[in-house]
């Protein structure tokens, strides 16, 4: 990844066009965001968790809800499509039975999402410090 | 848009609180009086004090958007911000203004927030009200005459029509009653009661009294009320 015309490249797993439209070139506001994200999400993720060990689609359905924006506010299109996914069967679903290898999926793709949220802070910060 | 717009966020999720927040400000048209996490503390509020607009979630913890729309004793301007487009339908049926997709971009907040104060249309002539409505209950529609009705009282999901003769409890909403009532006869004294003006027989404190009924007159109506008596 380089820095092209003073625009900021998102990482390839994001979605660039949908962030460079959302925050409109404000890189410092960018990084708070992507931090908010990376602070409310462990919450959320326990949410589902404690859900989905109790059997509680309801819940489940809600905690998948809230993950699924924060991911929306970093582009993370891959996981929050998956979590889409969890909302959608809970909406059907009796138990969460149906829903253990979507989990299994999540909780795969939940520490590289964090590693590049809180790479992108990193470089976020870094490249609004170079253009002050 | 001369003026800035009053406005509340009701939104749990901090993130998507704040970046709205920014926006207002941003925007420079919309003065943010408050941010609430759910349904009851921004209800709270809305007791003491109305604003223009409303930004509102609809899932959060104890409560959606469409109770707190529901409960309101005034009718501001709604945007509904959700990031699920099943909630589209429902957001039609409550007639809000706008209905956005989170997260969603500075433009898109925009063109919502013009929605809210568009230019002003010539004054519409006065709706015609009429002087009975009628009602179901038990699979029959009876007729009331508005004159007879001593005042109206929300129970939940269901009202209950109160005449000297008799109460009649029907599926309906506060909301729907205050739009198809006459506002010359009718008058909302608090979130869960309307009463007709002209059959007030006194007034002690915050209580109304109707042929010996008490009817409490909620702190965000008095002053609309005490305009509405003729007192000299």
């Amino acid at each position: 990844m380089k820095l092209q015309n003073q625009t900021f490249q998102f990482h390839e797993a994001l979605n660039g066009d949908f962030l460079n439209d959302l925050f409109t070139g404000d890189i410092a506001y960018a990084a708070e965001v992507f931090n908010d994200v990376v602070f409310e999400l462990p919450q959320y993720w326990s949410d589902m968790e404690t859900a989905f060990a109790a059997n509680n689609v309801a819940d489940l359905q809600a905690a998948a809800h809230k993950c699924k924006t924060l991911y929306a506010y970093v582009g993370f299109s891959v996981i929050k499509e998956r979590l889409q996914t969890v909302e959608t069967l809970c909406g059907s679903a009796t138990d969460t039975g149906i829903l253990v290898e979507e989990m299994k999926e999540l909780r795969l793709q939940r520490p590289e999402a964090e590693r590049i949220i809180l790479e992108e802070i990193k470089r976020l910060k870094h490249f609004h410090e170079k253009q002050a | 848009m001369k003026n800035k717009l009053s406005c509340i966020i009701v939104e749990d999720l901090p993130t998507a609180a704040n970046f709205l927040n920014r926006f207002c400000s941003q925007s420079g048209l919309l003065d943010v009086e408050g941010i609430f996490p759910d349904v009851s503390t921004a209800l709270r509020f809305l007791d003491q004090r109305t604003v223009d607009v409303i930004f509102l979630d609809v899932e959060m913890p104890g409560g959606t958007g469409f109770e707190l729309m529901d409960k309101l004793t005034f009718s501001p301007k709604v945007i509904l911000t959700t990031s699920k487009t099943e909630y589209a339908y429902n957001a039609f049926e409550y007639y809000v203004t706008d209905f956005l997709k989170k997260p969603f971009t500075y433009k898109r907040f925009l063109e919502a927030v013009e929605k809210v104060s568009p230019p002003e249309p010539a004054a519409p002539a006065a709706p015609a009200y009429k002087d009975h409505l009628f009602i179901k209950v038990d699979q029959k529609l009876v007729k009331l005459a508005s004159e007879d009705i001593l005042y109206i009282e929300s129970m939940g999901d269901y009202v209950r029509f109160v005449t000297p003769q008799k109460k009649f409890t029907n599926l309906n909403t506060m909301k729907n009653l205050e739009e198809r009532l006459d506002p010359q006869i009718f008058i909302k004294v608090h979130r869960s009661y309307i009463v007709n003006i002209n059959k007030i027989d006194d007034l002690q404190g915050n209580v109304i009294y109707i042929q010996k009924q008490e009817v409490p007159i909620g702190k965000a109506h008095r002053d609309q009320v005490m305009q509405r008596l003729n007192i000299i």
